[in-house]
């Protein structure tokens, strides 16, 4: 019985894991297409001037 | 004056292929050159050092950084990049030299002691007189592999092979 509600804490903790790596990747990569989207916005400016 | 996109492109392709980190400007103008370097540097997890003699150009670059949303990623200081390249002492993966043209050797001997094995050491307006003379000291030295990139408005390219 003990072994089994281990096992359902590990996994839980590892969803946990899985989850927050998850949501740390997809901001990390919705920042970097801010940036390029904001320097692609300057350069662009900068050219037809 | 502002680096062709074609130099651009090649300074953050450069650096992204070799996932540089430590990068050099010499002659931040105002900051186009430095915001394709930074850029890259951004995706590399790396930062650049930018000098600028001329005040005016200075505040216009930091203008610049801060509208590209790169100020992040740029250490620009403003004086003599004679003087202050002397007073690097980190290592370095990659130059970009684009100021005064009869001085791209010496800015090169004062920066070579840093450049890592794997860096670059790259010149801008390489057709110019002062800049040859430069090429032609780089391309007889046996640690660098020498080759220049004509799209844009001509530009060295140096990859130290060895100490």
């Amino acid at each position: 019985m003990k072994t089994g509600k281990n096992i359902h804490m590990s996994l839980v903790i590892v969803i946990s894991l899985l989850f927050m790596c998850n949501q740390s990747y997809a901001q990390a990569k919705q920042t970097e297409s801010e940036l390029d989207k904001r320097v692609n916005d300057f350069l662009k400016k900068q050219s037809s001037m | 004056m502002n680096v062709p996109a074609t130099d651009g492109k090649l300074l953050y392709d450069i650096i992204m292929e070799n996932k540089y980190k430590s990068a050099v400007e010499i002659g931040t103008s105002t900051g186009h050159s430095s915001i394709w370097i930074a850029w890259a540097l951004s995706k590399t997890g790396g930062k650049l050092i930018t000098f600028e003699i001329d005040e005016r150009r200075y505040k216009e670059a930091l203008a610049n950084f801060e509208k590209a949303g790169l100020s992040n990623f740029i250490d620009a200081r403003l004086g003599d990049a004679h003087e202050l390249v002397t007073r690097l002492n980190e290592p370095i993966d990659f130059v970009f030299s684009d100021a005064d043209k009869d001085w791209y050797t010496n800015y090169f001997k004062a920066l070579d002691p840093q450049l890592v094995v794997g860096g670059c050491f790259t010149a801008h307006n390489i057709e110019m007189s002062g800049a040859r003379n430069f090429y032609n000291y780089i391309s007889k030295l046996p640690n660098y592999k020498t080759m220049v990139d004509n799209r844009g408005a001509g530009m060295s390219i140096s990859y130290k092979t060895e100490k």
